[in-house]
């Protein structure tokens, strides 16, 4: 199983340590940062535990959009690395359908981190990036059905390139 | 497709290595993987491992068996990657940056270093007394290591 939970925890605390020096120079701490992850590292630390129904293989490549300061972008960065894995700078080049929901993973008085639901991150990559993601798709329809079908027809996908018939 | 030993073998020696995340499979670190199975895997179980291909055989060379089977369009990443310009052009939809970030990309495995790092080897030369005072006064003068110095002339003699 892959765990993204430790290094949220690792996040935090070096926000934490980080704003034990602001206030020893009588600076404000920073405020909260908000993340959302995307694309396959949201499927793997989804609380959905898509890791036992679908066959879930991705990059370190992390693709996550950050809402706070700038610098903890940076610190981030350092923590994904430490722990293996890469920031994709190009995270909001990533396209998320307008009706996604989405799903609290952690939170703390530092960082809010959410998961784009399975549904949509799916979506996503069947109607922008098919040809990577054909397997999953074709997968990942055998587990959510119709409702994935829909949505992916709504919004211009290729259902017959993964071997659907469609909802018409 | 997914409990192919293939597919178990390929994908486990890629997530051994960190260029992959792979939760359902057993890592393999010590794999032997012939270039045609690794290429089945690509095609059709996950395409992720034309990514990061180049690096791994970059990294792992003596993992991989019948590299003179690799498709041209892969032998030319790897070809450009120990170039002197690096990767220029990308393979399989995969676009060249991508490819040199997994090139570049610090693996757990501590005996490999990023594509940059292998560039720099180490040369010992003998100069006539003169020529070694030349080197390090130069060097000096520009605010350059004797080492970049004549790095740059001869840069500037080949045109590179």
């Amino acid at each position: 199983m892959f765990d993204f939970g430790q290094i949220l925890m690792a996040f935090d605390l070096r926000i934490e340590e980080l704003n034990e020096k602001r206030r020893e120079e009588e600076e404000p701490p920073y405020p909260k940062v908000e993340i959302l992850l995307l694309g396959q590292m949201g499927l793997f630390a989804h609380p959905d535990h898509l890791q036992g129904r679908l066959h879930l293989v991705g990059t370190v490549d992390v693709d996550a959009i950050l809402k706070g300061r700038y610098s903890l972008t940076t610190v981030f960065e350092e923590v994904l690395k430490q722990h293996g894995l890469r920031y994709d700078r190009d995270s909001h080049l990533v396209w998320i359908p307008p009706e996604s929901t989405r799903t609290a993973i952690f939170e703390t008085s530092r960082v809010k981190c959410e998961v784009l639901d399975p549904l949509y991150v799916l979506t996503s990559k069947a109607v922008k990036a098919k040809e990577k993601n054909r397997l999953l798709i074709r997968e990942a329809l055998a587990v959510y059905g119709r409702e994935l079908e829909a949505l992916i027809q709504k919004h211009g996908g290729d259902l017959e390139f993964f071997g659907s018939q469609g909802t018409s | 497709m997914y409990k192919d030993r293939r597919t178990l073998r390929v994908l486990g020696f890629l997530a051994a290595k960190g260029l992959l995340i792979v939760p359902w499979v057993r890592k393999f670190p010590g794999a032997k993987l012939r270039i045609p199975d690794v290429l089945w895997v690509a095609e059709n179980v996950e395409p992720r491992v034309f990514e990061v291909l180049p690096a791994a055989l970059l990294h792992f060379p003596a993992t991989f068996l019948q590299k003179d089977r690799l498709p041209d369009d892969l032998r030319r990443v790897l070809r450009q990657m120990g170039g002197p310009v690096g990767i220029q052009e990308g393979a399989r939809g995969i676009p060249a940056k991508n490819f040199r970030q997994w090139a570049e990309w610090v693996l757990p495995d501590r005996r490999t270093k990023p594509l940059s790092a292998q560039r720099i080897l180490t040369k010992s030369f003998r100069f006539p007394r003169d020529i070694a005072d030349g080197i390090r006064q130069q060097a000096a003068r520009r605010g350059l290591s004797e080492g970049r110095y004549v790095e740059m002339l001869v840069r500037k003699d080949v045109g590179i």
